[in-house]
């Protein structure tokens, strides 16, 4: 059916030129921005800086510690969330009564912002949090409440556990989507061959799931990179830059510091890091994708 | 892990676990069972703790008892005024409505184009498009910045709706021309036979169907509008007439230690609108989240 290229580019012209406009060159400007001495707001004040800010990223040693933190959080809270997600969606798969309670559970932390949940996780942990409580009061083991967000170790597993909190879930409706279309047959057989639950999870559940696994990862370690507001509003990147991370980092850098050159080239790093994730789809999926 | 291993076996079959049913096998999925609600609750924890500390009095918040000893509902209506939740939840409404009617409008348009019309132009604009998923919002928020600012919505609402519909565009044409590829495209063309334009066409043939399509979308960009954080943050200096999550973030830094009681409260009060949205319309999310992993 015969239709114009006017008709066409009036279709998909407004979503192409906002799409540029709002995303595409504020991204390719911020990889601009990054050869650049510059406060912000008047582009006319911007000065050349060559690969300056790049030199001084590599001898920040702020930088180093928001790098070895975001690198740690993403792949560690990845491999949680995605081991805890499968077994969840195992579960869910034996269809027993109670199994829709837990998918409804599991649904709502998907509904809330990183915000929220940084306030909810807050006061859970507080000095006068459900952890204190029951840690102190209920089974008496500590005489002085626990500082989880004080101290930095703790503060950094925190900030990884109320991630894998929100997102297990997400993980869970993704894998049990994919349990979905394995073959009854196929456990059937393997357990009349005398297989156990084990070798059948190894040969049989795990292959089934190799091409949903490697979207998964790569969804999310997408989404990894993207983490702020959790961080921001439960830490700060505290106690003592020890939940500090790349995003974090660059906020500071440039809406505190007003060093936009160096913040752009903060965000160079975060770009490479999100574009190199991606080809990790290619060997979990292995050679039939 | 005998729950886990229930879950193998049964595989999603109910015929099979019948068929070897026994006492053993009861004894599993009474334990399955068991694990399910016992996971359920603890992992709402977070969630029902903090509704027990939003009824608590002034000196019953600060206390190691796990369960309240008092019940101050009127935390609720305190809350409400003290931290303006009535402008921070009509600033996040307005924001959302904005970003859902901007983003649906201009990707279910170019979406239909790009499945039906394809060519190696379409193809490549969809494809780059595509990358405006893998962005994180930090990358791109300074030239965005400067961007409103010199255009004037510096500190407006309508620089927020700009962005965020930015972000929510590439999903909504993904999952979108995911969905019209599986319309025939005969619907349209007899349409055309008839007389009709492609726009008539488009708008009263096909975008009927696409319904569950276009709830999918509004319903994510529902999502990371109302729960974005950084955007606001940015581009609205004043946190006290801001959105509900910048508002909330910045009275939780000042009163978060002062007044536990009011702030789970507060809290609580800007979960429900969008937890509410969610669970009406979660037969929609399912979808829209495979559509997002499933696809290149």
């Amino acid at each position: 059916m015969f239709v114009s290229w006017r008709v066409k580019a009036a279709f998909i012209g407004p979503a192409v030129a906002y799409f540029g406009v709002f995303l595409l060159v504020p991204v390719l400007a911020a990889l601009g921005f990054a050869w650049t001495r510059w406060s912000g707001i008047d582009l006319a004040q911007a000065t050349w800086n060559g690969t300056g800010n790049f030199t001084a990223l590599v001898s920040d040693a702020v930088f180093k510690e928001a790098l070895v933190h975001t690198l740690t959080y993403v792949v560690v809270s990845t491999v949680f969330v995605n081991v805890i997600g499968l077994a969840l969606a195992l579960l869910i798969n034996t269809r027993v009564r109670g199994h829709e309670a837990l998918r409804v559970a599991m649904f709502v932390p998907l509904a809330l912002s990183p915000v929220i949940v940084a306030v909810l996780w807050q006061y859970l942990l507080g000095p006068y949090g459900f952890v204190n409580q029951v840690l102190g009061s209920v089974l008496g083991v500590t005489d002085k409440p626990v500082s989880f967000l004080g101290d930095p170790h703790l503060a950094f597993i925190t900030v990884i556990a109320a991630t894998i909190w929100q997102f297990a879930g997400g993980n869970m409706l993704l894998y049990y989507a994919g349990l979905q279309s394995l073959p009854q047959e196929r456990m059937e057989a393997a357990a009349i061959d005398g297989a156990g639950w084990l070798s059948r999870l190894r040969w049989v559940v795990l292959p089934h799931l190799r091409p949903t696994v490697a979207v998964v990862v790569a969804l999310n370690l997408i989404g990894g990179w993207k983490v702020f507001d959790l961080v921001y509003v439960l830490t700060r990147g505290g106690p003592d830059r020890s939940t500090e991370v790349l995003s974090t980092y660059l906020y500071e850098q440039a809406f505190t510091l007003n060093n936009v050159g160096f913040a752009s080239a903060i965000a160079c790093v975060i770009c490479l890091l999100a574009v190199v994730s991606t080809l990790v789809r290619r060997p979990i999926a292995g050679v039939e994708y | 892990m005998s729950a886990i291993e229930q879950g193998i076996g049964a595989g999603g079959g109910r015929a099979s676990v019948r068929r070897r049913a026994g006492s053993r096998d009861g004894i599993r999925r009474a334990l399955a069972s068991i694990m399910c609600i016992g996971i359920g609750i603890v992992y709402l924890l977070p969630l029902l703790w903090v509704v027990t500390l939003s009824v608590r009095g002034r000196t019953d918040v600060l206390s190691l008892r796990v369960l309240p000893h008092s019940f101050r509902p009127r935390n609720y209506v305190d809350a409400f005024t003290q931290f303006k939740l009535g402008t921070l939840l009509l600033h996040s409404a307005f924001i959302t409505a904005g970003a859902v009617a901007l983003s649906v409008a201009m990707s279910v348009t170019a979406a239909y184009a790009m499945s039906r019309w394809r060519s190696r132009l379409t193809e490549g604009l969809f494809l780059l498009i595509l990358l405006g998923l893998m962005v994180p919002p930090a990358t791109m928020i300074v030239p965005f910045f400067v961007v409103m600012i010199n255009l004037g919505f510096y500190n407006s609402l309508v620089a927020v709706i700009l962005g965020e519909a930015a972000f929510g565009l590439p999903l909504g044409i993904l999952i979108l021309r995911g969905y019209i590829d599986r319309i025939p495209p005969e619907l349209t063309d007899a349409a055309r036979v008839d007389g009709a334009t492609p726009w008539r066409a488009f708008r009263l043939v096909a975008l009927p169907l696409l319904r569950p399509a276009v709830a999918t979308v509004a319903l994510f960009i529902t999502l990371s509008a109302w729960n974005d954080f950084l955007l606001p943050l940015v581009l609205l200096p004043d946190a006290t007439s801001s959105t509900i999550t910048v508002g909330l973030a910045s009275s939780v830094g000042t009163y978060g230690q002062l007044q536990p009681g009011l702030l789970a409260a507060a809290s609580l009060m800007a979960v429900v609108p969008v937890l509410a949205v969610f669970m009406a319309a979660r037969r929609y999310y399912v979808g829209g989240l495979s559509a997002g992993a499933l696809k290149s």
